[in-house]
């Protein structure tokens, strides 16, 4: 009896428990769905359980776990090549020790994005600029305005929205915020970079 | 009079949202937050990140144009050491994340043909930023 099997391996995953399964790091499709829940079952490996680590497993390894529970099948692979699977321990730190992490980044990314805009500010000699436009608005010498700074602040206010999409939870469009974006290039980075090192120092998990 | 207060407000309203589109393209595409967020591993709480950044912007130009000043009192030497300290944080992962995206180091590296020692060079850079920064501010080479 001839099985073709259908895997589509995930580029990376985050799991929590230590036993990884191929239908944690995979979809698998196939004809007979009695097959397919009996491979997605099949155990790849088991993560260390105290510390979070990271490993990488090439799909020929998956191929091969398959093909020891089932010798006649056919194993056809569309998707990444690697995975990378991140074991991470939720239960210990458990939520305070996020909260406070989130907390310290709100507090760099708010003090440190006002010290941005006023370090930009002061490069560009903004404030110079202002008193040249009032001069070059009024004629003279500005006697106190301060119509410029405000509506300044205001369009400042209004690029920024404009620009990430959303503010607070009120959002417009349904696209993810170029932040997002960016985090997840980011993560895509990251994962061929662990891909690449680890096939480099041959701790990858392999066939051979 | 009316008319030139109006362009004003018209001419303050563009540059600001134009400055804005402008810088948080930079610090967006520079990847600071997108770090900060994947080394704690809370890209999850990515959009309050977004949210702090904006508002930090916001009140940060509009208290460094207005020019308003808060007496603190003895409060304000605890905001200035938090506030010295998250600045130095930001400060010193922009001008790496900086160096990073016009790809110094590799480039460093694989000219000199360099293949170990990676560590070592991010800690000699972090400490020739820092001995840098004191002579600045402690030494008088403040220009």
């Amino acid at each position: 009896m001839e099985q073709t099997v259908y895997i589509k391996l995930n580029k990376s995953v985050c799991l929590a428990g230590t036993d990884v399964f191929i239908s944690d790091i995979a979809s698998v499709y196939c004809v007979d769905r009695h097959v397919c829940n009996r491979i997605k079952a099949i155990k790849i490996l088991k993560t260390d359980a105290g510390s979070t680590s990271r490993y990488v497993v090439s799909v020929l390894k998956v191929i091969e776990c398959i093909l020891k529970e089932f010798p006649g099948a056919v194993v056809e692979s569309d998707g990444e090549q690697d995975v990378v699977i991140e074991h991470k321990d939720m239960k210990g730190k458990g939520k305070a020790a996020e909260y406070i992490k989130v907390f310290l980044i709100c507090l760099i990314t708010l003090l440190g994005g006002g010290l941005a805009v006023m370090a930009y500010n002061n490069d560009v000699g903004m404030a110079d600029m202002f008193t040249r436009i009032y001069e070059l608005v009024y004629g003279s010498e500005n006697s106190g305005s301060r119509i410029l700074e405000i509506s300044y602040s205001i369009g400042l206010a209004v690029g920024i929205i404009v620009f990430y999409g959303h503010f607070g939870s009120w959002k417009f469009g349904k696209d993810p915020t170029p932040l997002e974006v960016e985090m997840r290039l980011y993560e895509d980075d990251v994962d061929t970079a662990m891909i690449k090192q680890s096939e480099r120092e041959k701790n990858e998990i392999d066939v051979d | 009079m009316w008319i030139k207060a109006a362009f004003l407000i018209v001419a303050g309203l563009c540059a600001g949202t134009m400055v804005a589109a402008g810088f948080f393209a930079f610090i967006t595409a520079i990847g600071v937050v997108t770090t900060y967020a994947q080394r704690t591993k809370t890209a999850g709480h990515i959009k309050t990140y977004e949210n702090t950044l904006a508002v930090g912007a916001i009140l940060g130009n509009a208290w460094w144009s207005l020019g308003l000043t808060f007496g603190m009192g003895g409060v304000g030497r605890i905001f200035l050491l938090v506030a010295g300290l998250c600045y130095g944080i930001f400060v010193g992962s922009l001008i790496i994340a900086l160096a990073e995206t016009i790809k110094t180091v590799p480039v460093f590296f694989r000219r000199a043909k360099i293949t170990t020692g990676l560590p070592v060079v991010i800690v000699a850079f972090a400490l020739g930023k820092c001995i840098g920064n004191l002579l600045f501010y402690f030494f008088g080479m403040k220009v």
